[in-house]
C-alpha cells in the first residue's frame, strides 16, 4: 500500500513538473514570437530606410544627369526630392539604430554617412557649375568618377547593413520556429499527461468499484452468516422447547391414565399430532409460519378420514411457529373427543370446521366454529373432553389470548373458539402485544 | 408433600405450563399459571405464594421483573429454563436454583418442598454445589 502510494506520489510530482515546464515554455515561446514580430517589423523599417538612401541617391543622380543631358527642368524634381530625402533617411536610420547600434554597424553607418555626403557634395557642386553656365566644368566633375565611387560606397555599405538586418531577421525567424516546435512538443506532452491521468483515474475508479463489490460481498456473507447463526440458535431453542413439550405430554398423560396401555396410546397420539403440526413449520428453509387450514388438514383430517366426513372452510390465516403447539393440541383434543364420543363415533357423522374473521374494533378476531353433526340419535349425556382435556385446552387458549364457548346442540357438539388477530391477519403474539 | 401450598407457575408454553400445574396439583398444591410477564407480575403482587417456578424466556422477554418482585416479597422461587446464563442468574438471586429444562419431575418436586418448607437454608433455595 505504501509502495503504491509513493509510486502514485512520484507520478503526481512528475506530472506537475511536466505541466509547469510546458506552461513556462509556452509563455516563453509566446514572448519570443512577439519579440520576433517586433524585430521583424523594425528590421523591415530599417531596410526600407536603407533602401531609401540608395534609391534617393540614385534618383538625385539620375535627375541631375537627365537635366545635364536635356536641360529639361522636369528632371530637377527627382533631383531635388532625392537630395532632400537621402540626408533625411540617414538621420532616420541613425535614430532607429539609437543606442543599440553595434560597433560594426556604427562603422558602416559612418562610411555610409561619409559616402552620402561626398555624393551629395559632388551632385551639388556639379549642379552649381552647370547652373552657372560652366557646363564643361560640371561635366568634368562628373567625369572624375568621385561621384560613382561614392555611389558604389553607398550601395555597398547600405547593402551590407540590409544584409545584416536580413541575417538578424532570419535568426529571429529560426528562433521563433524553434519556439513553435517546442510549443507543439509541449502541447503533445500535455495531451499525453492528461490522457495518462485520465486512464489512471479510470483505472482507480474501476478498482474502487471492484473494492466496493468485494466489500459488498463480504457484507452479504456476514449477513448470511448472522442469519445462519440466528437460525441455528432458533433451531436449538425450538428443539429444546419441543423436547420439553414432549416430556410434558408424557408426564401429564401418564399421571392422568392409570392404565399404562391407554397412557401409551394417548401419548403416542398427542406426540404424533405435535410432530405433524410442527412438520408444517420446520421445513428445510426454516419456514416460520403455516396456515390454519394446513393445521386442520394435518391434525384433524388425517385422523378422522376413516370415521366421518370433514368439511372445512375459511379465509387464509397465518399461524406463527410459536402458536402451532397450542392450536395443534386444541385441535387434537377436539378430534380425539369427536372420534370417541361425537361425530366420529356415529354413522354418517360430519365435522364442520369453518372460520371467519370479524373486523370489529379495536382489532380483528378469528372465530373458529367446530360443529359436529350426527345423523342419528345423539347421546346428550356424552361427556365432553375430560378434566384433563378441558384444562389443557383452557391453558392453550390462554397462551393464544383466546376464549371458547361450548354447547350441545341436538345433533352434536358446537364449539366456538375466538382468537385475537394482529393487523396482518396472523394470530396475535402474546408477549409482543404486551409491550405495545 | 406440597399440601395446601400455593405455587406460582410462569411459563409461556401452554403444554409445559399445564404439565407443571399438573405436577404441583398432583402433590396437593394449588397453582396459578401465568403465560406472560404482565399477568405474572399482577399475580405475584396480588397473592402470597409459597414458591414459584419461573421460565426465563417468555416469548422474547425475560422473567426478571417477576423474579425481582418475588424477591422483594420474600417469596422463594426456582428457575426452570432451557436458555439462560445459569451461573449469573443464580448469583443474582442469592443462589436461587436453576433447573435445566426439561426438568426432572422428582427433582422439581424435591426443590419445591425445600423452598416451601424453608429447608434450603436461605430464602431462595440451596446454594449451588
Amino acid at each position: 500500500m505504501t509502495k503504491r502510494f509513493s509510486v502514485l506520489n512520484t507520478l503526481l510530482i512528475v506530472s506537475l513538473v511536466a505541466f509547469l515546464t510546458c506552461v513556462l515554455t509556452i509563455v516563453l515561446a509566446a514572448r519570443a514570437e512577439a519579440r520576433f514580430r517586433d524585430q521583424a517589423s523594425q528590421a523591415f523599417d530599417v531596410m526600407q530606410v536603407l533602401d531609401g538612401i540608395i534609391v534617393n541617391s540614385l534618383n538625385a543622380e539620375t535627375g541631375q544627369r537627365g537635366y545635364f543631358l536635356t536641360g529639361d527642368e522636369d528632371y530637377l524634381d527627382p533631383y531635388r526630392v532625392g537630395m532632400r530625402d537621402v540626408v533625411g533617411h540617414i538621420d532616420t536610420f541613425r535614430e532607429m539604430a539609437g543606442d543599440e547600434i553595434t560597433p560594426a554597424q556604427a562603422e558602416k553607418l559612418a562610411r555610409l554617412d561619409t559616402a552620402t555626403r561626398v555624393k551629395v557634395g559632388e551632385l551639388q557642386s556639379s549642379m552649381q557649375l552647370f547652373q552657372d553656365g560652366k557646363i564643361s566644368a560640371a561635366l568634368d566633375l562628373v567625369r572624375t568618377d568621385a561621384g560613382k565611387a561614392a555611389m558604389d560606397e553607398i550601395r555597398e555599405t547600405a547593402g551590407l547593413l540590409i544584409a545584416e538586418e536580413q541575417a538578424l531577421l532570419t535568426a529571429g525567424r529560426n528562433e521563433a520556429q524553434r519556439a513553435r516546435v517546442l510549443v507543439l512538443l509541449c502541447v503533445t506532452l500535455l495531451v499525453f499527461v492528461s490522457m495518462f491521468g485520465f486512464v489512471l483515474a479510470l483505472r482507480n475508479l474501476g478498482r474502487a468499484q471492484k473494492l466496493g463489490l468485494v466489500e459488498e460481498q463480504a457484507r452479504q456473507l456476514g449477513e448470511e452468516r448472522e442469519r445462519t447463526d440466528l437460525l441455528a440458535r432458533e433451531l436449538n431453542h425450538r428443539v429444546k422447547n419441543l423436547f420439553a413439550i414432549v416430556q410434558s405430554i408424557i408426564s401429564s398423560t401418564s399421571r392422568q391414565e392409570t392404565d399404562a396401555r391407554v397412557a401409551a396410546t394417548k401419548i403416542r397420539e398427542r406426540v404424533f399430532a405435535l410432530s405433524r403440526a410442527h412438520a408444517l413449520t420446520s421445513s428445510i428453509d426454516m419456514q416460520q409460519q403455516t396456515t390454519l387450514s394446513e393445521l386442520v388438514q394435518a391434525i384433524v383430517a388425517s385422523q378422522v378420514k376413516d370415521h366421518c366426513d370433514l368439511h372445512m372452510d375459511g379465509p387464509p390465516v397465518t399461524v406463527m411457529a410459536q402458536h402451532v403447539t397450542p392450536i395443534g393440541m386444541i385441535l387434537h383434543e377436539l378430534t380425539t373427543n369427536a372420534l370417541k364420543y361425537g361425530a366420529g363415533s356415529c354413522d354418517g357423522g360430519l365435522i364442520n370446521v369453518t372460520w371467519t374473521i370479524n373486523k370489529d374494533d379495536p382489532g380483528q378476531e378469528l372465530k373458529i366454529s367446530w360443529q359436529e353433526i350426527c345423523a342419528k340419535d345423539v347421546d346428550l349425556s356424552a361427556p365432553g373432553p375430560d378434566g384433563f382435556g378441558s384444562r389443557m385446552m383452557a391453558i392453550s387458549l390462554t397462551q393464544l389470548r383466546g376464549r371458547s364457548e361450548r354447547r350441545w346442540a341436538e345433533d352434536g357438539l358446537n364449539m366456538g373458539i375466538l382468537l385475537p388477530l394482529d393487523d396482518h391477519g396472523a394470530l396475535k403474539d402474546r408477549n409482543k402485544a404486551e409491550t405495545q | 408433600m406440597l399440601t395446601e401450598k400455593k405455587i406460582l407457575i410462569v411459563e409461556d408454553e401452554a403444554m409445559i405450563a399445564f404439565d407443571l400445574e399438573d405436577v404441583v396439583m398432583s402433590r396437593g398444591a394449588t397453582a396459578a399459571v401465568c403465560l406472560d410477564v404482565k399477568s405474572a407480575l399482577e399475580k405475584a403482587e396480588a397473592c402470597n405464594f409459597d414458591a414459584a417456578i419461573l421460565d426465563y424466556n417468555l416469548g422474547g422477554h425475560t422473567v426478571l421483573p417477576v423474579a425481582d418482585a418475588l424477591q422483594r416479597k420474600g417469596i422463594p422461587f426456582l428457575f426452570n429454563t432451557a436458555v439462560a446464563d445459569f451461573e449469573n442468574l443464580s448469583a443474582r438471586y442469592n443462589g436461587a436454583h436453576v433447573c435445566r429444562k426439561p426438568a426432572n419431575e422428582a427433582e422439581l418436586v424435591r426443590l419445591l418442598v425445600q423452598l416451601t418448607n424453608n429447608l434450603a437454608g436461605g430464602a431462595f433455595g440451596p446454594k449451588p454445589a
